[in-house]
């Protein structure tokens, strides 16, 4: 099921360095690791949540992200409502 | 032989740690305030022990092995694991010989929980103890009840969990005075279309019936009333349902609510003082 392996890319990077580190430095050869499609590639690499809820991605973990990654409360929330 | 002195359910909006600058309507001081006053109260209890009933919210464990009932009973825990949560780092010392009692305690009650011996608590559980026992001096244990992962079980489950809870404490043949702080809630929406909307009238009509002990008027709240009216973030009102129960659904106190648009969550809190002659200072 595809979007357990996005899910599961979104929970490693919660807390493991390595994989927080080839996020930055090495995108491609991350998503290739967890089997992604390359829209959901570009979803994440993105930070498009307006996607990544379509997906299906585990709420939380959409959150959770977006967080980490410095997307404001108010840009999350309006692009949920596009989903 | 033991008994539960307090108990106490309130939310844990990660609002509460990254977003405290005041709003103009002065709604997030009155939150702090209420949490202030609700620590002041537990402190007058004389607690020994503290049990945190929760939700895991995907930081300790993941899909792979995911608990609709956890008992996580470490030597020690440290908190909390977000990196991105402000609030200070806090050691927490575990109470291992408890939860394990517990557990057993569990298992010859029809619950088939899982368990762990290592937790790094999340913010859930850190938010509270942060604002009702900075102190962090009490031995922990954490009962992690899953409310974020469908399918989740159904709300009976959580009442029976907490019924329970009060006779396994009973039986536990040490003389401790536990708290019991069942957190989460109230409505919000994660994650999901709706996010950024708090329902205050349901909020506030939930929080009569946790106060008046009406049990079976929340039990009899459907999947789609909860995602309808509270989010699938008032899914963790499962966690009020286990303190209420409890509790012995005896009258509890409002110590506050405010529907804090800027937490995207409506945050409350309910107090019990169940020491006997239940006078803790007011």
């Amino acid at each position: 099921m595809s979007v357990y392996r996005v899910n599961k890319l979104l929970f490693d990077l919660q807390m493991q360095p390595s994989v927080q580190e080839e996020f930055k430095s090495n995108f491609a050869a991350l998503a290739d690791r967890y089997r992604l499609t390359p829209e959901e590639a570009r979803a994440v690499r993105e930070v498009d949540a307006t996607a990544l809820s379509r997906m299906g991605v585990q709420p939380y973990l959409l959150r959770f992200f977006t967080v980490a990654q410095g997307v404001s409360n108010t840009a999350l929330i309006e692009q949920l409502e596009r989903a | 032989m033991a008994e539960i002195v307090a108990a106490i359910a309130c939310g844990h909006a990660p609002g509460m740690g990254t977003r405290p600058e005041p709003d103009p309507a002065g709604q997030k001081e009155r939150v702090y305030a209420f949490y202030k006053a609700t620590r002041a109260r537990l402190a007058a209890t004389n607690p020994t022990a503290i049990i945190v009933v929760s939700d895991e919210h995907i930081q300790n464990f993941f899909f792979n092995n995911w608990p609709s009932l956890c008992i996580a009973y470490p030597e020690e825990m440290e908190g909390p694991i977000e990196r991105w949560m402000p609030i200070p780092r806090a050691t927490l010392r575990g109470y291992p010989e408890f939860g394990e009692y517990l557990l057993a305690e569990a298992l010859n009650h029809h619950f088939d929980p899982a368990s762990s011996q290592e937790l790094e608590p999340d913010h859930g559980i850190m938010l509270p103890l942060h604002h009702l026992r900075p102190e962090m001096d009490l031995p922990v244990t954490v009962v992690l009840q899953n409310c974020v992962q469908p399918p989740l079980a159904p709300l009976s489950r959580f009442n029976e969990f907490g019924q329970f809870l009060a006779q396994a404490i009973a039986a536990w043949p040490r003389p401790d005075r536990f708290a019991v702080i069942g957190v989460g809630g109230i409505s919000h929406w994660i994650g999901i279309k709706r996010m950024g909307e708090i329902n205050a009238a349901w909020d506030r009509w939930f929080l009569d019936q946790v106060c008046q002990g009406q049990m079976d008027r929340i039990l009899s709240l459907t999947p789609a009333d909860i995602e309808r009216d509270a989010g699938n973030g008032g899914e963790e009102i499962r966690n009020w349902i286990t303190v209420m129960a409890a509790a012995g659904c005896r009258p509890g106190e409002l110590m506050g609510y405010e529907d804090v648009a800027d937490w995207v969550c409506g945050a409350g809190v309910v107090f019990w003082d169940l020491t006997r002659n239940g006078n803790g200072a007011r």
